[in-house]
């Protein structure tokens, strides 16, 4: 299948894993190889200096996985860019998941601060991939300004709920020239194989593959639900057909009694 | 002097590097960043970087996160 671009960097897999939620390094572990991810997201803490912790990115790194550190925690784009400046010293790279989210009750991105912070970062050489609103006017300004992607939600995240800005997503995904990435609500393969259908350029899932039963082999479904549903997309979905009749697929020749 | 090292109070009778500072915490040098007083330090700068008094010192490493 076709590769994804992003920022001049090609992508086999369109499908961006988190690493929030996890019941252990190892399972994250098995579950970032399961999916086929080639894009990691995490995030930042201080170190702990009274404790000897596991070393998170042993268990990430790898020559084909992206990492994409993210911003969360802060509120405002002035924040943003210091932990942006932080996450560059530290892991290497200058690719940063944007999320500015001042409300911890509903996680919602604010809009103007990352509007802010993506115009600022960009100047300072960031390869930004914001998370933002399901909102087509957001989504074209962020494209404006220099984001390498959008990454709108399909729901709040972490409440598996699906596509539930799935006719703003249509309409950003219309409009975009560069990426789209559902980000936040994704809760089962066929939510991921929805949004590719709509035509999004990948998904990025967290919460449904690290709280599953058995995250492995979750991660495998949504390898396989991405890739469907990305097949369909280029195969030209049947459209919806409207009115409640029945169409058939089968000739309904009278050949019992012609 | 004294400073804070993430939100926890520390104290110097001799001058001390950002360098010196995170070999005496134990501190692995990979995979972290250092923010005096909310700027930035940049690993070339630590060994040079003094700290002062009442100074604000930030240790990040990575953490599972979406």
């Amino acid at each position: 299948m076709e590769k994804l671009i992003i920022a001049g960097k090609r992508f086999d897999s369109r499908l961006f894993l988190g690493t929030g939620k996890f019941s252990s390094n190892d399972l994250m572990q098995q579950s970032i190889c399961a999916s086929e991810t080639e894009m990691v997201t995490l995030a930042m803490k201080r170190v702990d200096m009274s404790n000897a912790e596991d070393e998170l990115l042993s268990h990430i790194a790898a020559p084909h996985i992206q990492l994409l550190p993210n911003t969360s925690g802060v509120r405002t784009a002035e924040e943003a860019i210091f932990a942006a400046q932080l996450a560059r010293e530290a892991f290497g790279t200058n690719w940063l998941k944007l999320e500015i989210h001042p409300d911890p009750r509903y996680l919602l991105p604010d809009s103007i601060e990352t509007l802010k912070a993506t115009e600022a970062l960009v100047k300072l050489g960031f390869v930004v991939l914001p998370y933002c609103q399901a909102d087509p006017v957001l989504c074209k300004r962020l494209e404006e300004v220099g984001a390498a992607t959008v990454m709108p939600l399909g729901a709040p995240i972490g409440t598996n709920k699906g596509l539930m800005t799935r006719d703003f997503l249509r309409i950003i995904i219309e409009q975009a020239n560069i990426p789209v990435v559902v980000d936040a609500g994704i809760g089962a393969p066929s939510h991921a194989a929805e949004a590719m259908e709509l035509g999004a350029s990948a998904v990025l899932v967290n919460t449904a593959i690290a709280i599953a039963a058995d995250p492995v082999q979750m991660a495998k479904a949504f390898c396989m639900a991405v890739k469907a549903g990305r097949m369909a997309y280029l195969s030209g979905v049947a459209a919806e057909r409207f009115g409640s009749h029945a169409v058939a697929s089968s000739p309904l020749t009278n050949f019992l009694n012609d | 002097m004294k400073v804070q090292v993430n939100n926890k109070e520390m104290q110097f009778d001799a001058p001390i590097t950002l360098h010196e500072l995170i070999i005496q915490l134990g501190i692995a040098p990979v995979g972290i960043a250092v923010a005096v007083n909310n700027q930035l330090v940049t690993r070339a700068l630590w060994e040079t970087t003094l700290l002062e008094e009442d100074n604000n010192i930030v240790i990040i490493k990575a953490a599972c996160g979406g």
